[in-house]
């Protein structure tokens, strides 16, 4: 056991009371927030993010211009999602707990990751594996964009999660230990570590 | 290792394994009912309350096949949807290092069941992506929620435990844990159908309790603690006694022993209550 008899002792406090001054949140009343991603933002960022456009370049400048592709993919990604127009209230509270605790990770980062794969890939099989604040998992399952970066010959398409990753913990203001698993039966997980 | 353990453990506790605490903070969304959260409120859940009223007919009529009848089927859907399991102080609060983030919220439970008002009612914890979305159920969470850090919500688990509640992991769709339950006999319905109705909603700890009798000095301070109906003051000792069957390892009669002669033992060492969930 953590705590014996004489360490309980110590322990003073009412559960009930706030942990700090108006870190209570109440209810809005009539309020109707929407909270997941609106289809909209899938065309917004696929209209401004062309695939075709993206697979011609990689064809003709080499893998190496995948990251500047995950770089250019996550910057459109971010200006849309905190845009007034597809801001929501998941994104509204996520912000306001972070201010609250001070805990930016994982969420604060992991929202940009998966608005990225809707977004990317919206059809495509994907879980979080782990999301504490010390660690974030991420496993897709068949990833359809790396299917198509292999039918063009590009086969370490992980550099262009990666460099969207890192354009996602650069906006998120936090320093990352990235790594990616690939076991090429079409699972892939990223790991993030916060330095 | 409980049968939860075996199914989603990967070698370890369930509860502890990070995996299910995890899910998406996103979906795309969708038109209508869906959108609006309804179909997973968390206070419908309900730990079993929904079947009790039919299940005290059961029993009244004496038919012990139809009582069966309602527990088996009821506890066949909350085994893939809501349940709960005792942990230990210890455990929980390596649970509160493992899931993000942290909400204090009050009890459904006691609000119902013992007419609690909110501001005196924040015993529970909801965890997980979902409290992001808190507000989709504004009943639930009619008194408000706070969030906390795992340092602060550690030192708010201490207290609740030294004020003698039981601490519980609680599934929101199998095997994802979405909050931590801490409550007590009879105001969480949990616990109350376990005890009242052994209907196995909420399913024993990992752990008993066992009284060391040569430390024991029978000055009776575990006997108000047991949630359980487990300990009792064995008359011609005078020294703590505890029906190790009855007992969930919750572990609440350790720290309140000032001798420290009550330790909590592995449920497996002991073969009689190795399969006693």
């Amino acid at each position: 056991m953590a705590l014996d008899f004489k360490a309980l002792q110590k322990i003073k406090g009412n559960p009930s009371f706030e942990v700090a001054p108006n870190r209570r949140l109440k209810i809005n009343p009539g309020q109707d927030y929407v909270y997941d991603m609106p289809k909209e933002l899938i065309y917004k960022v696929n209209k401004d993010f062309s695939m075709e456009n993206m697979l011609n370049q990689i064809t003709n400048a080499g893998e190496e211009s995948l990251s500047i592709q995950g770089t250019k993919f996550m910057t459109i990604l971010i200006r849309e999602a905190d845009s007034e127009r597809f801001q929501d209230r998941t994104a509204a509270m996520i912000e306001k707990v972070a201010q609250q605790t001070g805990i930016r990770f994982p969420h604060v980062f992991e929202r940009y990751i998966e608005l990225g794969i809707l977004t990317l890939r919206p059809r495509d099989a994907w879980t979080v594996t782990e999301a504490t604040t010390r660690t974030l998992k991420v496993r897709s399952y068949d990833c359809s964009l790396s299917k198509l970066l292999a039918e063009k010959g590009v086969k370490n398409c992980g550099l262009f999660c990666l460099a969207a990753s890192k354009t996602a913990a650069e906006k998120t203001g936090i320093t990352l230990d990235i790594t990616c698993t690939n076991d090429n039966m079409g699972i892939c997980e990223f790991t993030y570590l916060p330095q | 290792m409980c049968w939860v353990c075996e199914k989603y453990g990967k070698g370890g506790k369930w509860y502890l394994n990070p995996e299910n605490f995890a899910r998406r903070l996103y979906k795309i969304r969708k038109e209508g009912k869906e959108a609006a959260g309804a179909d997973a409120d968390p206070q419908a859940a309900g730990m079993g309350a929904g079947v009790v009223a039919e299940l005290v007919k059961a029993r009244i009529s004496g038919d012990r096949e139809w009582e069966n009848e309602i527990k088996r089927e009821a506890l066949e859907q909350a085994y893939q949807t809501h349940f709960g399991q005792v942990v230990t102080l210890d455990e929980y609060l390596q649970i509160l290092d493992t899931a993000y983030p942290l909400a204090k919220m009050t009890c459904g439970c006691r609000r119902v069941q013992r007419g609690m008002p909110d501001e005196e009612n924040f015993t529970c914890m909801g965890i997980g992506p979902g409290m992001y979305k808190w507000e989709r159920w504004p009943e639930t969470y009619r008194g408000g929620v706070e969030f906390v850090t795992p340092a602060e919500a550690k030192e708010w688990a201490m207290m609740n435990h030294k004020e003698g509640r039981v601490q519980t992991v609680d599934v929101f769709g199998t095997p994802y844990i979405g909050g931590l339950c801490q409550c007590e006999y009879p105001g969480c319905v949990a616990v109350r159908n376990r005890i009242d109705y052994d209907f196995k909603f909420l399913l024993k700890g990992h752990f008993v309790a066992k009284v060391d009798r040569e430390k024991c000095t029978g000055c009776k301070s575990c006997l108000g603690r047991c949630q359980f109906k487990a300990l009792n003051l064995e008359v011609y000792t005078s020294k703590a006694y505890i029906d190790l069957d009855q007992c969930f390892g919750c572990g609440l009669c350790v720290t309140a022993c000032p001798s420290g002669a009550i330790q909590l033992l592995d449920r497996q060492s002991m073969p009689g209550l190795a399969e006693n969930w």
